[in-house]
């Protein structure tokens, strides 16, 4: 009795002290100062502004502990720390088209007008209008956008001028470009675009509304993705890649894309202009002397292109330390801070920054042409606006893919309209409230 | 008598940490996706019961019928070959032969390697315009290369060969242990009585190892049906679907659309497919013995 009652005790004492062990490893000793941590994308800004952190701890006294994680693993940190109300979660980088809307709902995120309104220097009206837009739900401020991206016309210059030809200024004149400039035998393609479903979605609205159509209707609540104007462009969209694409366009996202133009597969390539560090990079792109860039040409309806801010600083509603925080992100996105970041080629979302000379000199010319020249465009959200805005990309890119498949015109309507009762569903789920 | 009735019940408190740690870390969150399956939950707020509405509307959805039937065929497809190659591999690797331990090692890599670093280098080898794949047939002269991820209709395809590449060494392992452990007197027999070398193999060699060839099947089985990380590395469950297994997409469902409730509901039914296989290959084995 005494003998298996002393092997039960020493069983027990060494179970509990490995998990005691274990448990305790975790316990630091708590700074004193103020430490905010900064969940952020491993994104050129990020590369940016951790350069920059030292001024800030020297000016204000607030220590910076700032983590990138690549986009997919951050989100869903995010939302893990979210749900399990984390208070050491200061400061995000969230993308406002894509969740936004679903934080608002499950208040995540921390409403910044009293804070704005506390600070009549930091001048909210600088930002762009269509860039502010995307941060603001019911009239309220959910977070504060970082850059604005948009889509530009990346294309061979060298080509286009041994054959004297201009940049397209109408989708029309894109298609006959790709045509001409086609040429499978050598490995060179007219065109290359995104092809992967869900990422295709927000390079494919460009075209959507290049023919007038759009996601949905101006209220938002009716899915409109299977009108004949978006029957048109999905075709548009589909023919360019299936005939002047490259083989497996199917599963490219920009990544991809990116490679094959800039190994010098590609004639004209299509995507956002933040990209343009890789293309005319000396060590990472092949072509880098000999690509220039043009706005995205017109559709019969005008210009579609869309301002969006797709990051953004926001303070998650859990946080215990939200003064600091919002000093953070006044000084990251103080005016001072867009005009450093514009001459290291983030594109500010600030007017003052991009009315500035100096911030666009060591930024390739045609670029900066292409960039103003979209700034006329009146749309600043490139994804569907509802909650479930994954699902909602994975069900239109389905029509995307279908397209580029080649499918015949049937079919091609009895998939979008599949995808829109489908789409319609999630947003009479969304809307109900 | 007093000794060894202490001894009897020592060996429970020896087992006891182990069944507390099984307990814990197996049948409570089994538990938990069981009931999060009756639910819609979307990690904000409170869970909403909706007792089987996850059930109904999962085998009316199509895309879940569809990636059941493309975890199943994945599965029987890669587990037939990764066992026929394994197999001859192992009887090939039984005898001796100069550089056996070098072949051997160089043979069971691909299984030790991580899953996701496999699938980003395997992007780059099925690249359809600058990966090795199609350069060295097209090297070979033919003509119309397969896209292989980039391809609805090769995707699938394609991830069984990496799966394939990568387990077949376990299969050999386990059959080459159960090579070795065989009795040599029937095969020294069947030598004395002059029988040919393929009819030892048939007659007594095979049927001998068809027991470990079983459980080394069911291990495998197991695994192939839960495939995640080389599909998710390489192809997310795309081009359209074509290479979605029910793993990634509830994995999609939870985490993407954050509709856990479905989520869970749809790895239940998985739970219960995975249980009702390795039952039914496990009956198998019990069927197959060898008297002699």
């Amino acid at each position: 009795m005494k003998k298996s009652l002393t092997i039960l005790l020493m069983v027990l004492i060494i179970s509990a002290s490995i998990v005691f062990a274990a448990g305790s490893a975790e316990q630091a000793p708590q700074k004193s100062d103020v430490t905010i941590r900064v969940l952020a994308g491993s994104i050129p800004w990020t590369d940016f502004i951790k350069t920059k952190l030292p001024e800030f701890t020297a000016a204000t006294g607030i220590k910076v502990e700032l983590e990138a994680y690549p986009e997919d693993v951050l989100r869903n940190k995010a939302v893990v720390e979210l749900t399990a109300r984390s208070k050491d979660f200061d400061v995000y980088t969230t993308s406002p088209p894509q969740e936004m809307l679903m934080f608002a709902n499950n208040s995540w995120s921390t409403k910044l007008d009293s804070f704005i309104a506390a600070s009549p220097e930091y001048d909210i009206n600088d930002f762009m209008p269509g860039a502010i837009a995307g941060s603001r739900t019911n009239g309220e401020t959910h977070s504060i956008p970082l850059f604005t991206e948009r889509p530009v016309l990346y294309y061979r210059a060298d080509i286009f001028a041994a054959k004297g030809l201009k940049p397209p200024k109408t989708f029309a004149e894109m298609e006959a470009l790709a045509a001409q400039l086609h040429d499978p035998a050598n490995k060179f393609y007219g065109f290359v675009e995104r092809g992967a479903g869900n990422a295709a979605v927000t390079q494919f609205v460009t075209f959507l509304r290049g023919y007038g159509a759009d996601y949905q209707s101006a209220d938002y609540k009716t899915a409109t993705i299977n009108t004949p104007q978006a029957l048109t462009a999905f075709r548009y969209y589909g023919e360019m890649l299936r005939k002047y694409g490259p083989p497996g366009v199917l599963s490219m996202n920009w990544g991809e894309t990116s490679n094959i133009f800039t190994e010098g597969l590609a004639a004209m390539r299509i995507d956002n202009d933040s990209q343009y560090g890789r293309a005319v990079d000396k060590t990472k792109s092949a072509v880098w002397d000999k690509v220039e860039f043009a706005v995205v040409p017109d559709g019969p309806a005008g210009l579609s292109v869309c301002n969006v801010a797709p990051w953004a600083l926001m303070i998650p509603s859990f946080s215990t330390r939200k003064d600091a925080a919002w000093a953070f992100i006044k000084w990251a996105t103080s005016k001072e801070m867009a005009l450093l970041a514009m001459q290291a080629g983030q594109f500010g979302a600030r007017q003052s920054a991009w009315n500035n000379p100096a911030a666009t000199e060591n930024l390739p010319a045609s670029l900066v042409q292409a960039v103003k020249d979209s700034m006329g465009a009146k749309y600043s959200i490139e994804r569907p606006v509802t909650i479930q805005v994954g699902k909602s990309r994975d069900i239109i890119g389905t029509v995307i893919q279908a397209a580029i498949q080649g499918v015949s015109d049937a079919e091609l309507k009895a998939i979008a309209d599949k995808a829109n009762a489908d789409f319609q569903k999630i947003l009479d789920e969304d809307y109900k409230k | 008598m007093h000794m060894l009735t202490s001894e009897r019940r020592s060996k429970y408190y020896f087992v006891l940490p182990a069944l507390v740690f099984v307990g814990i870390m197996v049948i409570i969150p089994v538990a938990y996706t069981l009931l999060l399956s009756f639910t819609k939950w979307s990690m904000a707020g409170k869970p909403t019961i909706v007792f089987l509405r996850n059930y109904l509307a999962m085998f009316s959805d199509s895309r879940f019928l569809n990636a059941l039937y493309r975890t199943i065929l994945f599965s029987a497809a890669a587990l037939f070959f990764e066992v026929v190659l394994g197999t001859a591999i192992a009887l090939f690797l039984n005898r001796d032969f100069i550089g056996k331990p070098l072949v051997k090692t160089l043979f069971l890599l691909p299984m030790v390697a991580t899953p996701v670093s496999i699938g980003l280098v395997w992007m780059l080898i099925y690249e359809p315009t600058f990966g090795i794949a199609n350069t060295l047939l097209g090297l070979i002269g033919m003509k119309n290369l397969p896209l292989w991820l980039g391809s609805p209709d090769t995707a699938l395809t394609a991830l069984a060969i990496i799966d394939i590449w990568q387990w077949t060494p376990m299969i050999s392992l386990i059959v080459m242990a159960g090579l070795a452990a065989l009795p040599t007197e029937p095969i020294e027999s069947a030598h004395v009585d002059g029988a040919k070398a393929y009819q030892i193999l048939a007659r007594i060699t095979l049927p001998m190892i068809t027991p470990t060839v079983v459980v080394a099947s069911l291990l495998r089985l197991i695994d192939a049906l839960k495939t995640f990380d080389i599909i998710y590395a390489t192809t997310g469950g795309g081009p359209t679907f074509s290479s979605e297994t029910l793993n990634v997409l509830a994995f999609i469902n939870a985490f993407q659309y954050f509709d856990l409730g479905y989520a869970s509901a749809m790895l239940v039914v998985f739970f219960i497919l995975v249980l009702l296989l390795s039952l039914s290959l496990g009956r198998l084995r019990s069927r197959v013995r060898i008297d002699f």
